[in-house]
């Protein structure tokens, strides 16, 4: 007769402390102008919604200030743009000065109305086009291929045969435990301790470069996610692997290489978390090795409870995982 | 021969010993140099150098030079100049001087070593910035120099050190992704004893602000202080459950330290969302606070709250002056600070007790007075959904430009700025990293006046002012007071002037044809007193003079990034000698 047990490979303290309060899970606010469901506006509508957003979000002395007369940055009233080329620098900002890039906090329509809003500051140059119909397009064109927004793309593991492991906790089919995207975001960027995972990985487009991104795990089983976090030692990338520099004064320094050039390496010592990058001179080094461990701690599956564990699977899968979704 | 047999191994073990010292020294041969701590906390003995961002560790921004002085400043001339090669972000920063050699921090994470008396490039690194948006501004405010090394925050939110003698890069840490945290570095680190402390911007953001120390020999993290108290630490009843996680409360300028009391001392700035309050209820601590840490572990050991529940985005993040005030036989051991909000606070700083708060400008109606703690009362309320008319405005009665204090004269000398504002709070989505102003303002000149400025002299404890000099438009840039009893600056039109100390007169003056914004300095090499002046309105604070002063708008000076520096002419100060050295 088949088991209604299932093995899981968690750390029974993990289980132990399963029930403490969650991570704090922020609740959304839906109090911006705009933000519910798109329905249709009149123009007035559509720039009085745009005048509210750019009050909150623009008027800043330092920014645009109150009318778009411009403070600390441009001016925006009597000037020529286009819906299109507004929608463009709203959406993605503008890298190297301090507009940020709307398309995080403003959804199209919010930014649809805030382009009619900043149109109509110009009535004789830009007003007529600062209608209901000014909808941005779908996919704005980029000003630079850096402003794409995608994420960079990163060579990914080569999945070994995940490992079945004997069995040290049983779950039987009444009894699961589901992640949350949420509660796992908030573990993974959370910045009052510093063995989080943003400190050496991107997900969403955030988060450091010192191991892999993991963006592009959401395709993975949740089970394979899982074993990343607590065994990480098997599977290996080899772009990340550990290695050793040793100098010439004897000193050793251990963690994953950052980049070369003709005259100097640089290396994230791993030794010490949040990472720190460190620059040698190629003639001060007497020996690089490469390890076969991960420079990844091991520790997670006991640092971590297992409903914090499957938060951070939920947040890397983009959608709440349960307990029974790792068999 | 056991006894032979002995000797010779503890020759080698001696000769071992002292290969790994060797090797250890060789190893740390950039660590082990100059400045020293030593040198550093006694900065004042080495009036030749400018070690420390505030002058020195006390922030008095006071050079005991004297070869310029009030007889012969009408001779200053420029000597050389430097430009940064970068005009986003302008040059807001203090340059460091240790031993002739100038350290510079230019906008965009640029950072140079100058030959300090001819401006002769000796070394430059780029910070490379990823393709990203700034928050905040693309200038910084400066960096530290100590142990042969130099160190410095970026604008996307790491801390790097390289060696001071070849610019070459030796260790960088990230302390939080700019695009999670909405936070960077903009000022200059603050190096005490073994660390290196840095602050960081994210008051205009959903952020929860802190204080950053790394050991400055390895960058490794040692301690960090939330200026946010997290659930179980005292404090956190003063904030909601929903906003303690985002209530800003940054760290964005440099503090103090007094090596008697071992006390840090740090300014904190606004809560976020600055205006619209409905999510903080409470005090919102340490927001608009003095923190005193111990700088060893990072452990507080007092705060003073300026404000309380800010609802006017009035930072208290500005520089703390440590001042040894003697009256009548009794000595005060002061910290002086003034908060956006137009108020000078003088606290006990082995305590924190409040001893005396008095206005710098002439119109605030956002209190009425303060109590006997200190508190304001009568603070103006800021409804949602209505409009409030307060003064000083949200840019503040004065900004991040610097105070001086002269001991020797015993005054402190202070930029006020009369403009006021209308503050429309609105409600915001949260979320973290992305911007949180919680409404806006829109700048006005005082009631039935037009906005002015000026730079005063007051007695630091009772705020006597003993004189007053009417600015152009608002001076954003510091001040700098000198044993020649001057005081230096330099205004937004482009006007580098000094003032008599004693007297607020005018005394020279040198259109350098760019706007100022950042912190002159004066050091001396082979004997010649200089003072740097930095040019080039980075700040966005500069944008507030055309809204204001319309009449000036059209003489607004292009965009600039170069330090000038001035000197006497070399025939006029031959034979004489640089009094304080």
């Amino acid at each position: 007769m088949e088991s209604r047990s299932r093995s899981v490979k968690i750390d029974a303290r993990a289980i132990a402390v399963m029930f403490l309060p969650f991570a704090l899970c922020l609740s959304s606010f839906d109090l911006l102008p705009g933000s519910r469901a798109a329905q249709p506006q009149s123009a007035e509508s559509q720039i009085e919604a745009g005048k509210r957003i750019y009050l909150g979000s623009c008027s800043m002395t330092y920014c645009h200030a109150a009318g778009g007369i411009g403070g600390g940055g441009p001016k925006l009233r009597d000037r020529e743009f286009t819906p299109e080329y507004l929608t463009l620098l709203i959406t993605q900002g503008v890298p190297g000065t301090p507009m940020p890039a709307f398309k995080e906090s403003l959804n199209k329509q919010q930014i649809a109305q805030l382009v009619a809003y900043i149109l109509s500051l110009s009535p004789k140059k830009g007003a007529a086009k600062a209608k209901s119909d000014t909808q941005p397009q779908s996919q704005p064109q980029t000003l630079d291929p850096h402003l794409s927004g995608a994420a960079p793309k990163t060579e990914t593991a080569t999945p070994s045969a995940p490992e079945r492991v004997k069995s040290d906790v049983a779950v039987n089919d009444s009894f699961d435990i589901r992640g949350d995207v949420e509660a796992g975001r908030a573990l993974f960027f959370d910045s009052a301790e510093t063995r989080n995972c943003r400190v050496c990985h991107t997900a969403q487009n955030r988060g450091g470069s010192v191991g892999p991104d993991l963006t592009e795990l959401a395709g993975k089983p949740p089970r394979e996610i899982l074993q990343g976090i607590v065994a990480p030692h098997m599977a290996i990338e080899e772009r990340y692997a550990t290695i050793t520099i040793t100098t010439r004064a004897g000193e050793k320094f251990t963690g994953v290489k950052r980049d070369e050039n003709e005259t100097t390496i640089r290396l994230y010592d791993t030794s010490t978390l949040p990472p720190v990058s460190r620059a040698f001179l190629k003639s001060d080094v007497a020996k690089t090795e490469r390890l076969n461990t991960s420079a990844m701690p091991a520790d997670y599956a006991s640092k971590y409870s297992l409903k914090q564990l499957l938060d951070l699977v939920s947040f890397l899968k983009s959608s709440n995982v349960s307990l029974k979704d790792l068999f | 021969m056991w006894r032979r047999i002995a000797a010779g191994h503890r020759l080698r073990l001696r000769l071992n010993t002292l290969l790994s010292i060797a090797l250890i020294v060789s190893a740390l041969p950039a660590y082990a140099q100059e400045p020293s701590w030593e040198r550093l906390i006694n900065s004042d003995r080495e009036p030749q150098n400018w070690m420390s961002y505030g002058g020195n560790y006390a922030a008095h921004r006071f050079n005991a030079l004297d070869q310029i002085n009030r007889e012969n400043v009408k001779q200053l001339a420029p000597v050389w100049m430097f430009h940064t090669g970068e005009l986003r972000g302008g040059l807001n920063s203090t340059p460091i001087v240790v031993d002739g050699v100038m350290y510079l921090m230019g906008p965009m994470n640029r950072v140079f070593a100058l030959n300090a008396a001819t401006g002769e490039k000796l070394w430059s690194y780029v910070y490379k910035l990823p393709q990203m948006s700034i928050p905040y501004q693309p200038g910084s405010r400066g960096l530290a120099v100590a142990y042969g090394r130099v160190y410095f925050g970026t604008l996307d939110n790491h801390v790097v050190a390289l060696d001071a003698k070849t610019g070459r890069e030796i260790w960088d840490v990230e302390v939080e992704d700019v695009r999670q945290c909405g936070c960077n570095i903009t000022s200059a680190p603050l190096i005490v004893k073994d660390k290196v402390i840095v602050g960081g911007t994210g008051g205009e953001h959903a952020h929860r602000g802190y204080l950053n120390a790394y050991d400055a020999k390895t960058g490794k993290h040692v301690w960090r202080f939330y200026t946010i108290p997290g659930p179980g630490e005292p404090g956190y009843e003063t904030w909601s459950e929903k906003m303690w996680k985002y209530g800003g409360a940054p760290t964005w300028l440099v503090g103090s330290y007094d090596p008697e009391l071992n006390l840090l001392y740090w300014g904190v700035g606004n809560p976020s969302s600055d205006f619209y309050d409905e999510f903080r209820p409470g005090d919102n601590l340490y927001s608009d606070s003095i923190i005193a840490l111990d700088p060893d572990t990072g452990k507080l050991k007092w705060y003073y709250q300026e404000v309380p529940h800010d609802m006017y985005d009035f930072d208290s993040a500005f520089e703390c002056a440590l001042i040894d005030y003697e009256k009548d036989g009794r000595k005060q051991k002061l910290l002086v600070h003034a908060n956006k909000g137009g108020m000078t606070w003088a606290l006990d700083r082995a305590t924190g007790k409040y001893v005396n708060a008095w206005p710098h400008v002439d119109t605030l109606t956002w209190l009425k007075g303060v109590d006997k703690n200190g508190r304001p009362v009568g603070m103006q309320p800021v409804p949602p959904d209505k409009e409030t008319f307060v003064c000083p405005s949200a840019a503040g009665g004065r900004n991040y430009g610097h105070s001086a204090y002269n001991p020797r004269i015993g005054w402190w000398y202070n930029v006020g700025w009369e403009i006021c504002n209308v503050i429309r709070p609105q409600k915001l989505e949260i979320k973290e990293g992305q911007p949180l102003f919680g409404g806006g303002m829109e700048m006005k000149p005082p009631p039935d006046k037009p906005a002015y400025g000026h730079i005063n002299a007051f007695d630091p404890l009772t705020g006597e002012r003993k004189w007053r000099y009417n600015t152009t438009g608002i001076n954003v840039a510091s001040l700098l007071a000198t044993g020649g009893g001057l005081i230096f600056s330099g205004d937004v039109m482009g006007d580098a002037f000094a003032l008599d100390a004693r007297t607020g007169q005018k005394l020279w003056s040198f259109n350098t044809g760019a706007g100022m914004s950042g912190s002159p300095i004066s050091y001396s090499v082979n004997g010649r007193q200089y003072i740097a002046i930095p040019t080039g309105t980075g700040s966005l604070l500069s944008g507030l003079v055309p809204l204001l002063w319309p009449e000036l708008a059209h003489k607004i000076p292009e965009a600039a990034s170069t330090l000038v520096v001035f000197a006497l002419p070399e025939t006029s100060i031959k034979g004489a000698t640089v009094n304080g050295k």
